[in-house]
């Protein structure tokens, strides 16, 4: 059974890239466009890890991440992972206070990426 | 008349009387006749012979009773029948001749036929047939027959009897013996259905099978009833014959349904081997019960003991054959030359081998009975002969011989054969002939002979060696050693062997080490010892040792030791020669060090005042002469540094400098300098780097750079064509904190032959002469760069193709350093590249106008406040009048040089003496000593250069940076519409079709972000602007689209600030860059 990844991203290249390089990893990917699906989708069911952009419409990825924090259910420690563009705003314990594991800095390094997703989902966190 | 009357009368009364008489007689005779008939026939019918009287035309005329109850007629049936139709028809020619001779009037003793009763039975009869003629002509025929058909039958059965057993000696063949059985049974029996069944497993085997109804109609039996038969006579375990209501009532009993006809009579006999029944024998007919008899019974019973007896004797046959057929494939079939002789020395038996060989030797083939002493042949010497005879006699007398004797063959060769001979014992205990048996021993013959010969060899070796081999237990006793020992160390074998080791060899404690090392290893070789000679010297012995595994968990040491007492003496003096040798470089590298000061020193003068004469007033051909001056003055100072630096490696000089470096920074630098010369020759230079690079290593950036301008320097002059030349640097392995690195220089020129690869990186090597004219240089480019890889703990390479290109590439380790070990270098960095916000006042003194000038510009360009002084008096003047921050001093200047500037300098008694910092053509690292000595602060190398200079400023003055701002950074970097690299990175995760679409997604996002950053900047809508703007720049960069990535990224940054300065401009920038993409997009797709 693959691990599941919701990839949350407004950018459809993005999105798409992130959704096929890991396809090929043999993850099972699940996309979406903002941070409220992102809750909507831990809520119904459970998942491995969260891949999402920190700009985003509706919901942006720091207040998912603090609502995934606040959840009730076991996805409430789910591992997540930002990736964003634009770094230098947010600071490593900005994004540690808001309840996000690590961080892939844009433009997206394809080996970084992989490597990143493998060390959160093969150690069993 | 009455006389003649009474006459008559009375004759007539006689006559009547006698007429009466004979009346009475007659009826007497009658009566009589009447009565004899009666009796005769009672007679003939009380005899048991057979009578019977039948007329010439074979009617029957009587037939006695004898004869009815044998033939089976009835009485009254007698007169319908024909003589000739109860003669047996085979019979009945012969039977018919006889009768015609006995009509003739010939008298036949003995009339012999055939009868055949009613029922067709045959009856063999004998007897006496007499011939009644009246009137000459036969009237009837009488017969008296006897029946022999029992004696014939009799004598049949012995006849068969005897034919039967001669079969059986006779044949050996199962399938003709019963064949030849079944001939004579039918020829005297009339048997035509015949069958030998043999039992096997599951039923029954013919061996034997003739059946009238098959023969005669053509009928298929099944075979049923014999099955059926067979099966019942093993039962009741005796001969039997059955009857065809007895087939059937067995048949019922059995409950067996039969398909065959039955037979009219049966006869079987069980077949018997070892006294256990092994099948069945049977007669049977179809046609006349009475056919057989239990006398046939008797004689198909004895047919079966003779068919045991021909089976048991075609076994022992078989078993003899057998046994001689193993005895002879042994005698054949053994490598062994067997053969035997008699008393005469004949042979009497020999095998293949043995006539094979004898062939070999002699030209003749054996025969039996072939006499040795017979035998006349040149190959066959008196010699030999006697020789075999003599052995052959001490045999005779009863002694067993083996010997090995050898024999030449026609052919030259020389084989060698083990002889066994051995009596034959008669029962009695004669001996009547020898047996003999040969086995070719040539080759175990040949290989004693080599080892005897290999063995003499290594004697003779051992004998003549020079060196001591020696060989010696685990405790060290000696027990083995060359005689070369006597020679060398004064002893004999013999005084040596049984003592220990190190009572002449090794002394104890490196015997010890040795025995440990042996263990270990196995062998010990080089193994240094001293050993002390019969007269008391020492000499130095050099042995290569090693543990021999003799039998099972025992050791022995051999080795071999040599003097080696007058080579090390040799070796001290080749040490010593090559101390000198050595000396005698450094003093040609000091010469050369101050050869180069000697040159660079005018160097400097002429390409100054060259430059000095370009900046005056010259007529065209004069600029001409000036500008080749200056070319060839310039190239001459390049060979020269290239010269210098190989001295310097060469010499060992060559030490790193290691710093913490900005690797980026090395390739802007690079970038920076060869650009245009590379936009000259219509190339276009670019450079990528990982993403994964540290920020800072410790390396010498200097030589870093020197091998990077050095290769991309060749690929711009190797690429006369338009094309790309590609930079880049890949990290390739991580053990924290060292990493390492390949650089690659990738071009598209002319390339180079795979034979000439190997010449490159060689000293002053160019691949082809011929080319030397079209490609300048001093050829020692790669050899130096081949030097500093190496001690940058990397290589360097080459993978080209003829006329599309090479890449060179190196690789190069050096250890990641954080942040705070690296900050100065940091703010330095930028220094380079950024003017500083607090001038430095600098003096610069140099004599030489040119060196000042582009001295003077580097600094002011860099930020600096430039004093310039051209003599070390000028200097002197300046520093009493004005406070510097620093000084930078030429050394070679006239009247007062930089060494004497800066003594007086310091002894002005100034209050704050400035940093001085000499300039000057020594290059070596060990000159910096010597100037920091005479009491400067510390060195710069001429030719100067931007950075080295900067850089000094900054370490001497710590200068804090002027922050940077990232858009002049970025546009000073050569942006690719498309990064190969990036996208070719996304291959490896799904091909070329995940570039596709991920470039398409790309392509329709990025036309839209473009379009909607358009419109929201044209109402005002500055944070939706950048939010487009910062999404397609993360976008772009991550697929590599640079230039695209670029522009987003310089507008995002100016939006954050609100600024909008020409932000239409740029926007529309975006927007071509966008357009340059859609084209290269298309373009990369389909390529």
């Amino acid at each position: 059974m693959s691990k599941k990844i919701i990839v949350a991203e407004d950018s459809s290249v993005i999105q798409n890239l992130t959704k096929k390089i890991l396809t090929l990893q043999n993850y099972s990917i699940h996309t979406v466009k903002n941070g409220k699906k992102v809750i909507d989708l831990l809520e119904g069911d459970d998942y491995d890890l969260v891949l999402m952009d920190i700009h985003m419409p509706v919901m942006d990825g720091m207040e998912c991440a603090r609502e995934i924090r606040k959840m009730e259910n076991d996805n409430a420690k789910i591992p997540i992972i930002a990736i964003t563009g634009n770094a230098n705003n947010y600071s490593m314990d900005d994004f540690k206070a808001a309840g996000i594991n690590g961080y892939l800095p844009k433009p997206l390094n394809y080996d970084t990426l992989v490597e990143t997703v493998n060390s959160y989902l093969t150690n069993g966190n | 008349m009455d006389l003649a009357n009474q006459d008559i009368t009375s004759l007539q009364k006689e006559n009547q009387l006698l007429r009466e008489k004979l009346e009475k007689a007659n009826e007497a005779y009658f009566t009589l006749a009447d009565k004899t008939n009666y009796h005769l026939k009672e007679l003939f019918d009380s005899s048991n012979d057979l009578i019977q009287i039948f007329k010439p035309n074979g009617e029957f005329r009587f037939v006695n009773e004898a004869w009815r109850n044998k033939l089976g007629y009835r009485e009254n049936e007698i007169y319908d029948l024909k003589f000739v139709e109860v003669i047996h028809p085979e019979h009945r020619k012969q039977t018919l001749e006889n009768l015609l001779k006995i009509t003739a009037g010939s008298r036949l003793e003995r009339f012999e036929t055939v009868l055949k009763t009613k029922y067709g039975k045959n009856i063999y009869v004998i007897g006496k047939l007499t011939c009644v003629f009246e009137d000459d002509e036969p009237s009837e025929f009488r017969c008296v027959f006897f029946d022999i058909t029992e004696r014939f039958r009799a004598e049949r059965a012995q006849s068969l009897y005897y034919k039967i057993a001669s079969i059986t000696i006779s044949r050996n063949n199962p399938e003709d013996f019963y064949g030849q059985i079944f001939q004579e049974l039918n020829e005297i029996l009339k048997v035509r259905s015949f069958a030998v069944a043999l039992k096997t497993e599951d039923g029954y085997n013919h061996a034997f099978w003739t059946n009238e109804l098959e023969s005669s109609q053509q009928k298929r039996l099944n075979r049923d009833v014999e099955t059926l038969l067979y099966d019942y006579i093993y039962e009741r375990g005796k001969p039997m014959i059955i009857y065809n209501e007895g087939i059937e009532k067995i048949a019922q009993q059995k409950k067996i349904k039969l398909t065959d006809e039955l037979p009219t009579i049966w006869l079987g006999v069980l077949i018997y081997m070892d006294s256990k029944a092994i099948g069945v024998l049977s007669v049977f007919s179809y046609q006349d019960q009475s056919a057989y008899n239990h006398k046939d019974l008797e004689l198909l019973d004895f047919i079966s003991g003779q068919v045991t007896l021909s089976m048991e004797r075609q076994q022992n046959t078989e078993k003899i054959q057998n046994q001689a057929a193993r005895i002879n494939a042994i005698f054949e079939s053994s490598t062994h030359q067997i053969w035997s002789v008699d008393r005469n020395f004949k042979f009497t038996s020999f095998n293949q081998n043995y006539a094979e060989a004898f062939e070999s030797y002699y030209g003749i083939t054996p025969t039996l009975g072939l006499k040795l002493t017979g035998i006349q042949n040149k190959m066959l010497r008196k010699k030999a002969i006697s020789f075999w005879e003599g052995k052959y006699n001490k045999v005779f007398s009863g002694n067993p011989l083996n010997f090995q004797t050898s024999q030449k063959k026609l052919n030259g060769e020389k084989v060698w054969r083990d002889v066994f001979l051995n009596p034959i014992y008669r029962a009695d205990g004669s001996i009547k002939e020898i047996s003999a048996i040969a086995n070719d021993i040539t080759e175990k013959k040949l290989s004693e002979t080599a080892l005897k010969e290999s063995e003499e060899k290594f004697r003779n070796i051992f004998e003549s060696f020079q060196d001591i081999y020696f060989r010696c237990n685990m405790d060290g006793v000696i027990s083995m050693v060359s005689p070369s020992v006597k020679k060398v160390i004064g002893y004999d074998q013999k005084d040596l062997i049984g003592k220990n080791i190190t009572d002449f060899f090794f002394s104890k404690s490196s015997m010890a080490t040795l025995f440990k090392k042996l263990y270990r290893d196995k062998q010990v070789q080089n193994f240094e010892g001293e050993v002390h000679t019969r007269d008391g010297q020492t000499i130095e012995f050099l042995s290569n040792v090693r543990l021999i595994k003799r039998q099972k968990n025992t050791f022995e040491v051999e080795g071999v030791a040599r003097d080696f007492t007058r080579l090390k003496e040799t070796n001290r003096q080749l040490v010593e020669a090559k101390e000198l040798a050595e000396r005698s470089l450094q003093i040609k590298e000091r010469f050369l060090a101050n050869m180069s000061h000697e040159i660079r020193t005018p160097m400097n003068g002429i390409i100054g005042m060259i430059d000095l004469l370009g900046t005056t007033a010259l007529d065209r051909e004069q600029s001409e002469y000036i500008k080749t001056i200056k070319k060839s003055s310039d190239s001459l100072l390049m060979i020269l540094n290239d010269i210098l630096d190989l001295s310097k490696i060469e010499a060992g000089k060559m030490q790193l400098r290691l710093q913490p470096t900005n690797l980026i920074e090395t390739f802007e630098k690079v970038y920076a300098l060869y650009s245009q010369q590379a936009h000259l020759s219509n190339n276009t230079l670019y450079y990528h780097l990982d993403e994964k690079l540290p920020k800072f290593v410790l390396a010498d950036e200097t030589r870093l750079a020197q091998v990077l301008s050095n290769l991309t320097s060749n690929a711009i002059k190797f690429s006369p064509n338009k094309g790309n030349i590609n930079l880049s640097i890949r990290v390739m392995e991580v053990d924290e904190p060292k990493y390492k690195f390949k650089v690659s220089i990738k071009d598209s020129g002319i390339g180079i032959l795979p034979a000439d690869i190997d010449k490159l990186f060689q000293t002053f090597s160019q691949i082809d002469s011929s080319r030397t004219k079209n490609y300048s240089g001093t050829g020692l480019g790669l050899a130096i760069s081949k030097e500093l890889v190496k001690s940058m703990g990397g290589e360097i390479g080459v993978a080209s193709t003829p006329g599309l290109g090479s890449t060179f590439w190196f690789t190069f380790v050096a250890e990641e350093v954080s942040a705070e070990t690296s900050s100065k270098v940091l703010e330095e960095a930028n220094f380079v590249r950024q003017f500083t916000e607090s001038n430095p006042k600098i003096l610069l003194v140099d004599d030489n106008h040119i060196n000042r000038t582009v001295a003077s510009s580097i600094l002011k360009k860099s930020g600096c406040l430039v004093t310039e002084a051209s003599s070390g008096k000028m200097a002197i003047e300046q520093v009493e009048e004005n406070t510097y921050d620093l000084i930078f001093m030429d050394i070679q200047m006239p009247e007062m040089d930089g060494v004497e500037t800066t003594h007086r300098i310091k002894n002005l008694g100034l209050e704050k003496v400035p940093p001085l910092v000499a300039m000057t053509a020594y290059s070596m690292e060990e000159d910096r000593a010597i100037f920091l000595s005479k009491g400067l602060d510390d060195y710069i190398a001429k030719p100067i250069k931007a950075t080295a200079l900067i850089e000094k400023v900054k370490t001497w003055l710590h200068f804090e940076p002027k922050s940077v701002s990232s858009e002049v950074f970025e546009e000073n970097t050569e942006e690719l519409i498309i990064n190969q690299n990036t996208l070719n990175h996304l291959f490896k995760y799904g091909g070329k079709e995940l570039i596709e679409s991920v470039l398409e997604d790309f392509d329709l996002e990025a036309t839209e972000q473009v379009e909607n950053a358009l419109n929201y900047a044209k109402n005002g809508e500055l944070e939706k602007t950048r939010q487009e703007l910062h999404t397609l720049k993360g976008n772009a960069g991550t697929l590599g689209i640079e230039r695209m990535a670029t522009a987003s990224r310089i507008i995002e940054q100016q939006l954050k600030q609100n600024d909008t300065t020409e932000l239409t401009e740029k926007l529309n920038h975006l927007a071509d860059c966008l357009g340059e993409f859609k084209e290269s997009y298309k373009n990369f797709i389909t390529t």
